[in-house]
């Protein structure tokens, strides 16, 4: 070991990345990363027009809009847009979250005009034929029926829905099956119309291209994007449950796939850095996390036990979750009850000195790839992560105090009010929680 | 187009330095100066593939057990210190290989080759630890089981090679996990972790001189013992097998699965742009005629693997709701027809080829993808470079190429063909 120490004492090399910002006379805002180690440019447009925006008894709208983006547009079909995209190797697809929905792509570097017209086009002049709407519903809900048969995406499913309780975060953004069926052009039309405009969008490119050109050219093509008419949905607050509620979805499975958790801090929470730091010791640091260790390490539970913050721009969930057999389904989960109150008033500073460590040194490996850089700006501009962020961030994380990391510990975790969903061939009564209350 | 082509295929190779140490060790080192940081692995020539009946799945249980400590080290301290150091660490376990890697800052990649020389001899082996890290691997397997597609595609591998070893699960068979003992993964280990069985990458921000010097320090006092693989043949496979699997589903899915050629092979090239043709992409035929045109399916792919002893051709889709699995299955047996019967339009074995060609340029994003892919050459083909001769044996392949292949392999006789379907007491419901 004393040997392997001297390596720590080396310097960091956070590498500064340099993040041009540009605006659009229409408000669309550019960042972009200049680099020529390949011959590729990656792109990506975010619009706020995720599954959050939803209408009530139209949820999956978000969704299928984005989809019928790429499916036919004034100029070209949708067989036309793929060969066209594909025929010089790249790549278009169409994307669709909680908070934004949009288009990315990845082309060689002689190709980069192509892309962006071809998204232009998508983008600016879609042809939302009723003819290709049908069988989009039906893929859809081909594939929502499909996730029933994932032990997995049903856990993740119910828990959100159990956990929010009301929209506009309560459903998935594909939707219901029987939301999804209802939806018409018009509605489509409609909703593109309300939220698909350059404002409050931006745009991500990193790769090999010169700034001044591709400025201009996006200018070129995006300067006449007319504004949408925006209106905002309601987020109501998402409280937690008291006593603890239970819900068990009959599986004829081997094992119990268990969630347990509440509603969580949303993204832009001032104490972020504190609360992910940690969830990193309790159960966000693979093998060497405290629920790890004591579920997979020291008791041969499971495969994968851990626990996560999903955060979107105006809520999200804790969730720690493991699967077991079923014979184990109770002790998993009493383990996980008992990680969660252990830590909520007994953090340590060796353990957070260990996770500073970790964030401070695992920073440049963040953003070590275009792909990774893409992703990155776009964090930072919906984080509000501000365009020093990766100047600031070790001092960010060093400056994180004891009290601070303590605090989010008590702020987030409730190892007494929570939502349980699982999976699995089990019954109330192998589950042993005081009060706890089972829905049907 | 052509242009494109052009320009791809001018793209500079991927360039790696190799040398072999005197104990046998194959070292290779890519230099990536993007970022800076390092991806530090090594690769034991050993998985799924040399595990007789009775062992499966035990080179994947020693790939656990290696993470519990070694001699130097004990347990737990592997996965704290490359955190401490900012690493990401990880192992994983396939029919040929048995891999470690660590990514970490530039100047800290010394520390997991450190650890990985002292794994290489030193592993605990602590009966303690052992029994808990079975039950950990027996969920794994669970884990597979209950994902129906996952325990689909196992079966297939089983009607698909009734002799062969690449019938064997990674995770090995629920029995044997039981059956092995500790003695048995100590001899495994003692067998095939040596210099001569492993192949140390190092990628991303280092000069090769200096990764040299450190892995012959490292390593250059190791003794190294050749192993080598023993040689098994699937008998000819001489009719078509057929078989249902069932599940707790709601939707079904066919697979049907065609014997082939191994890696290298002259029609491995050909074979991987039918696989591009048929599903890589929304232009692609499956995409376009099956899923968009005719509403049958909703995930549907074609996928050439070939690997060192032998390959396979798989396609599997799940139809949309209220089709059936025979009309799917039907719609893909013409799709195959129609590959053996009228030749491919120029523009689209140019658009296949673009894809391929485009994607050399794309994944060389990530050195650690990079070091994966060259080391997975170097054992399946005792080369890494050929990892360059593929984009030139690709751009040679013919439209009559395509068609002589699909009619040569695509042929009932040679394939084998599954149902996923709901089981009796998932109907009810």
């Amino acid at each position: 070991m004393r040997k392997l120490l001297i390596l720590f004492t080396l310097a960091l090399l956070a590498r500064a990345v340099e993040i041009r910002k540009d605006t659009l006379a229409n408000g669309l805002l550019v960042l972009s990363i200049e680099e020529h180690k390949l011959p590729e440019v990656l792109v990506r447009f975010m619009i706020p027009a995720g599954s959050s925006f939803d209408p009530a008894g139209r949820e999956g709208l978000a969704n299928l809009t984005n989809q019928m983006l790429i499916r036919g547009t004034k100029n070209y079909s949708g067989d036309a847009l793929a060969d066209a995209i594909e025929s010089v190797g790249g790549d278009l697809s169409p994307f669709c979250d909680e908070d934004n929905a949009g288009l990315s792509g990845r082309v060689l570097t002689p190709d980069l005009e192509r892309l962006i017209k071809l998204i232009k086009e998508c983008l600016i002049y879609p042809g939302f034929d009723s003819t290709k709407l049908a069988p989009l519903k039906r893929e859809i809900v081909s594939n929502i029926k499909a996730a029933e048969d994932d032990p997995y995406e049903v856990g993740s499913i119910a828990f959100r829905q159990m956990a929010f309780g009301a929209d506009p975060y309560r459903h998935d953004p594909s939707g219901y099956d029987s939301t999804v069926n209802k939806v018409n052009v018009s509605d489509v039309r409609d909703f593109y119309r309300f939220l698909y405009g350059p404002e409050k969008s931006f745009v991500v490119c990193v790769g090999d291209f010169v700034h001044d050109s591709l400025i201009t050219m996006l200018r070129r093509e995006f300067g006449d994007w007319p504004a949408a008419r925006r209106p905002l949905p309601d987020f109501p607050q998402y409280p937690l449950p008291e006593p603890p509620v239970g819900r068990i979805i009959q599986r004829d499975i081997s094992q119990a796939y268990i969630f347990l958790g509440y509603p969580g801090p949303a993204l832009r929470a001032a104490d972020w850095n504190a609360a992910r730091l940690m969830n990193y010791i309790l159960g966000g640091s693979g093998l060497t996390s405290r629920i790890s260790n004591s579920i997979r390490e020291e008791q041969g539970l499971a495969y994968d036990a851990r626990s996560s913050f999903y955060r979107f721009a105006n809520g999200g969930l804790f969730i720690a979750a493991v699967q077991t057999k079923k014979e184990m389904a109770n002790q998993a989960i009493q383990s996980l009850i008992k990680e969660i109150g252990l830590i909520k008033d007994d953090v340590t500073a060796d353990e957070i000195a260990w996770a500073k460590k970790y964030f401070i040194g695992h920073f440049p490996l963040t953003y070590d790839t275009y792909g990774e850089l893409t992703a990155v700006a776009a964090q930072i501009q919906i984080e509000n992560l501000g365009f020093d962020y990766f100047e600031r961030y070790e001092n960010r994380i060093n400056g994180l105090s004891f009290d601070q990391i303590r605090a989010a510990a008590q702020k987030y975790l409730h190892p007494g009010s929570f939502y349980l969903v699982i999976v699995g061939d089990i019954k109330p009564e192998d589950i042993k929680i005081d009060g706890i209350r089972w829905l049907d | 187009m052509i242009q494109i082509l052009f320009f791809a295929f001018i793209w500079p190779p991927i360039k790696v330095d190799k040398f072999v140490l005197d104990n046998g060790l194959t070292v290779l080192v890519y230099e990536d100066h993007f970022a800076p940081v390092v991806s530090a692995q090594i690769h034991y020539r050993v998985g799924a593939y040399n595990e007789p009946k009775g062992l499966t799945g035990i080179s994947h249980l020693l790939e656990h057990m290696a993470f519990k400590g070694t001699k130097k080290h004990g347990p737990k301290v592997y996965d704290r210190v490359i955190h401490e150091a900012g690493g990401e660490e990880n192992g994983f376990t396939s029919t040929h290989v048995t891999a470690y890697f660590a990514n970490l800052n530039r100047d800290r990649y010394p520390l997991e080759l450190e650890f990985e020389a002292d794994r290489m001899v030193n592993l605990l082996l602590d009966p303690k630890e052992f029994e808990p890290e079975k039950h950990v691997v027996m969920e794994e397997r669970r884990l597979n089981d209950n994902d129906p597609y996952g325990a689909f595609g196992e079966e297939f591998d089983l009607l698909t090679y009734l002799y062969h070893p690449y019938r064997n699960p990674v995770v090995g068979f629920m029995s044997d996990l039981e059956r092995i003992t500790l003695a048995d993964v100590a001899a495994w280990y003692k067998k095939h972790y040596n210099p001569a069985n492993a192949i140390v990458v190092i990628a991303g921000d280092v000069k090769a001189e200096a990764a040299r010097n450190l892995v012959n320090k490292l390593f250059g006092k190791l003794k190294g013992v050749p192993v080598g693989d023993d040689i098994f043949a699937e008998p000819p496979q001489s009719g078509e097998r057929r078989f249902e699997f069932r599940k707790d589903v709601r939707m079904p899915a066919v697979g049907i699965q065609y014997h082939t050629v191994p890696v290298l092979a002259p029609d491995a090239y050909a074979l991987n742009l039918i696989g591009m043709i048929l599903s890589q992409g929304r232009s692609s035929r499956f995409q376009r005629e099956v899923v968009r045109g005719k509403n049958l399916a909703i995930n549907i792919y074609a996928y050439s693997s070939t690997a060192k002893y032998g390959g396979t051709f798989y396609i599997f889709g799940m139809p949309q709701a209220g089709v059936d699995v025979k009309t799917l299955e039907a719609e893909i047996e013409r799709q195959l027809e129609l590959l053996k019967t009228e030749k491919v339009g120029a523009e689209e074995l140019d658009k296949a080829k673009c894809l391929v060609l485009a994607q050399t340029v794309y994944r060389q994003d990530s050195p650690t993808g990079i070091g994966f892919t060259v080391a997975n050459w170097e054992i399946s083909t005792g080369d890494w470079q050929n990892i360059n001769r593929f984009p030139e044996e690709i751009q040679k392949v013919t439209a009559d190429d395509i068609v002589r292949v699909a009619q040569k392999y695509f042929i009932r006789d040679n394939r084998t063909v599954g149902f996923l379907l709901p089981s009796e007491k998932s109907e009810e419901k």
